[in-house]
């Protein structure tokens, strides 16, 4: 079961919580000095502490796994020898950007579960390993903007109505003041679809683990407050014409013979939304899994390479399906 | 110190700023810095053109002097991370660090790493972070008077040395 799949804390704002640690081992180059022979070493090597622990290496496709949100981009698109191991909620990404990039992922909020769960398999690998490390410094890593804890901690969240406000630029400047980043829920670099953000911690060093928490903690309780109140404000102001809007969203998604992935995003903003405020019958799993599921790679997946159109076409199919199947 | 900027609060930070060779050094508050430094991103700060700026107030002779060095492990050069804003491989954080210091402390203010430990070095800087902590403990009882308090203080500082 994926972490979408399942019930967690506050999923009307909260779609998951990710703790990530980076560590590389002492004696190893980064890319591209890294050459194959020896990440292939290093691959072996934590392959060998994490099997015994149940640990198992995935052979999905990549582009999958990006979609799922468990790896990032860079890994799906690495052409250099990688590996990615997972266990319950914790995804070991191996020669990526760091040689190792340990993450646990949680449904909901559940900053606590995700620290404790990636802490876990962190002290496991510390256990066997010899990671970089400097006093001052803290864990050495590639990218210097890294150092100190090395240890991202974000909240994807789903904010449709900060989003339609306008009022993500002004949060986003705020929070960069506190050393807090938002960004598109596909990572670095993308745009924020189905009104998907992620809030980060940018400072690593400096800082205890605890207090990165912390700090992403009171970013995302002080969002939570003014996307809970705008939604209240936004049915107040006039009820009908935003349950009509919601609604005809849910009728086109039903009813589609094409839909291609920005006009999903659109439905899965408009169809998560109402059922948050109960117009629609189904629960927010089912709707994250209806994006998930949708996105490009899953359908080549799933039914082979396809052109643009037939995608579309089999995109519409299923998502009908899956809503159709909800309500009954 | 007060910061030079707002001359309110505790100046924690040290700004310098080149700017077509005029140099600018004040000490600032993390409030004033951070307003400060609000014009750059943290990513784009260590990446690729940016990185190169930061470094051209280091003073000829340091690059002079990294012409010719060599990281011990990875053998890249320090113009490598110059370019690309990211380490060649763990030593060159080592091998590197003068020429690496200036560009780390605008990147992460003045600060050291607060968090884990791993296991180790957890034994030697776990003693020592535990001292530190005892004597800050110290001052704090001595400033309040509080002489009973300090003393148990001073004895597991002792304690804590003997075993080092």
């Amino acid at each position: 079961m994926y972490w979408y799949e399942k019930e967690g804390k506050e999923q009307d704002i909260f779609l998951s919580t990710r703790v990530r640690f980076a560590r590389n081992l002492r004696d190893y180059p980064f890319e591209p000095a890294l050459d194959a022979p020896s990440a292939r070493e290093i691959i072996e090597r934590v392959g060998g502490i994490l099997k015994p622990l149940g640990y198992e290496s995935v052979d999905k496709e990549r582009g999958v796994l990006y979609e799922k949100r468990l790896i990032s981009r860079e890994m799906a698109e690495k052409k250099t020898p990688s590996e990615i191991y997972t266990k319950d909620d914790c995804c070991i990404m191996v020669c990526e950007e760091d040689h190792l990039r340990i993450q646990a992922i949680k449904s909901g909020l559940d900053l606590e579960g995700a620290f404790k769960a990636c802490s876990e398999a962190e002290q496991a690998l510390d256990e066997k390993l010899r990671f970089a490390f400097s006093e001052e410094l803290g864990y050495l890593t590639h990218c210097p903007t890294n150092l100190g804890c090395a240890m991202r901690v974000s909240v994807m969240m789903f904010l449709p109505c900060l989003s339609e406000a306008g009022k993500m630029k002004m949060i986003e400047r705020e929070l960069s003041r506190l050393g807090i980043t938002v960004r598109g829920s596909g990572g670095e670099g993308s745009g924020a679809e189905g009104c998907l953000y992620q809030i980060s911690n940018s400072v690593t060093m400096g800082v205890t683990e605890e207090e990165i928490l912390e700090n992403v903690r009171r970013a995302a309780e002080s969002i939570v407050l003014t996307e809970r109140e705008l939604r209240r404000r936004m049915k107040e102001a006039d009820e009908d014409k935003l349950r009509d809007r919601l609604l005809r969203s849910y009728g086109s998604a039903m009813y589609a013979f094409l839909t291609d992935s920005g006009e999903l995003y659109r439905f899965y903003a408009n169809i998560r939304l109402a059922a948050i405020l109960g117009y629609v019958p189904c629960n927010t799993c089912i709707i994250d899994k209806m994006l998930f599921e949708n996105l490009p790679y899953h359908i080549i997946s799933r039914k082979g390479e396809l052109s643009a159109l037939e995608r579309d076409k089999e995109r519409a199919r299923a998502v009908s399906e899956m809503l159709r199947k909800a309500s009954s | 110190m007060k910061c030079e900027r707002c001359g309110q609060r505790e100046a924690t930070y040290y700004y310098r700023e080149n700017i077509n060779g005029k140099e600018t050094k004040a000490h600032l508050c993390s409030v004033c810095a951070s307003e400060k430094e609000s014009s750059f991103s943290l990513g784009d700060f260590f990446s690729g053109g940016i990185v190169g700026q930061m470094l051209s107030p280091t003073p000829m002779e340091k690059h002079k002097r990294a012409e010719n060095k060599r990281c011990s492990l990875c053998s890249c050069d320090f113009s490598y991370i110059a370019k690309t804003g990211k380490a060649g491989c763990p030593q060159c954080y080592i091998d590197f660090a003068p020429l690496m210091e200036d560009a780390l402390k605008r990147l992460h203010g003045n600060t050291v790493h607060k968090g884990r430990i791993p296991r180790e070095y957890r034994e030697k800087l776990g003693t020592r972070r535990e001292q530190e902590q005892l004597e800050k403990q110290l001052r704090e009882a001595i400033a309040a008077e509080e002489y009973e308090r300090a003393a148990v203080i001073r004895d597991k500082i002792r304690s804590l040395n003997s075993e080092m």
